[in-house]
């Protein structure tokens, strides 16, 4: 993951009447993510491949994350396990969640949607994947 | 479903009395929440004059759902007992602030609310919430905060709702919450 430590000059700075923290999309590739907590739902019955008298168990959760100083950068996603040539693989579900709006060069909002995707974009440059099984094994080994 | 809303001094006689002991069901029976009670009535010191509640009433007239509505001008619950949820912000003193606390929405009587994520946006929770954010708009509020878990976060953003975490969650009682803010669109 990359390991560049954030620039005191761009922080981010907390207490907007709208409980954002504004980052630039130059600042935010310079975060370092910490993994913070993954858990497992709850058997998701919508998801999982229905047959005679059984019913696949489908391996999802979501997973926390956490980066920067006070004020922190929090960002959580949904993901779900999927087989991919035989080895279990975690795949990213919906856009992620987080505390950001992301400005442009002008300092204006990307707006709600788009600053989910791009964060999206940015998180799928990471190997949390590992972690997150990692996470996942210890709690529940 | 019927949804009422209002004051203590607006609500239908003895609706406030039925409110506090179908919180007393949920928050401290059912959930274990270590809350002052009395006479298995739940309330604290956010149920004021000011406090605006919103309750779902089946065709009975039986509770099966209620918030709870707060200012943010005043004292309220993420002000004065979780402020570091905040991240570092200013506890919020505004009036197009308002605090959702006390959510809920459970029949007592085991009839099913929803009972599976690709249910939710259909369900009478999903309504509840949506009636919770008009109620609070007419008040002339721009936005919601409230202290919850990570799955109502997921939850509202299932149902297109414009929520986001003040900052990461934060283990209490074994459970992360964190404070959540809801634009009311």
């Amino acid at each position: 993951m990359p390991k560049i430590v954030s620039s005191v000059d761009s922080s981010p700075v907390a207490g907007a009447p709208d409980g954002y923290l504004r980052v630039s999309g130059e600042n935010l590739r310079q975060v370092r993510l910490q993994h913070l907590l993954s858990a497992l739902d709850e058997d998701a019955p919508e998801r999982a491949p229905r047959g005679e008298g059984a019913t696949a168990a489908t391996l999802a959760g979501f997973t926390e994350w956490v980066g920067g100083r006070r004020p922190a950068i929090s960002v959580g996603w949904d993901w779900q396990a999927g087989s991919v040539q035989g080895a279990l693989h975690y795949l990213r579900v919906g856009p992620p969640r987080s505390n950001l709006m992301l400005v442009d060069a002008c300092g204006r909002d990307l707006g709600f949607e788009l600053t989910a995707f791009r964060i999206g974009l940015w998180l799928d440059q990471h190997a949390w994947q590992t972690v997150v099984a990692g996470a996942l094994s210890k709690m529940y080994a | 479903m019927r949804v009422v809303t209002g004051s203590q001094a607006a609500l239908p006689p003895d609706l406030y009395g039925q409110i506090a002991g179908y919180r007393h069901k949920v928050f401290v029976e059912r959930l274990g929440w270590q809350l002052a009670a009395h006479e298995e009535r739940e309330f604290d010191q956010f149920d004021r004059p000011d406090t605006v509640y919103v309750v779902a009433q089946d065709e009975d007239d039986s509770i099966f759902g209620c918030a709870r509505l707060l200012p943010t001008t005043g004292d309220y619950l993420l002000g004065q007992v979780f402020p570091e949820l905040l991240n570092g912000a200013p506890v919020p003193r505004d009036p197009r602030v308002w605090e959702l606390s006390r959510f809920a929405c459970t029949d007592l009587n085991h009839r099913g609310i929803f009972t599976t994520l690709a249910d939710f946006p259909a369900s009478d929770t999903a309504r509840l919430m949506r009636e919770v954010m008009h109620c609070a708009a007419r008040h002339g509020a721009e936005r919601l905060i409230t202290v919850t878990w990570i799955g109502i976060e997921r939850l509202l953003r299932r149902l297109g709702i414009r929520a986001h975490r003040a900052g990461p969650p934060v283990l209490h009682d074994g459970q992360p919450i964190f404070a959540c803010w809801i634009e009311l669109d």
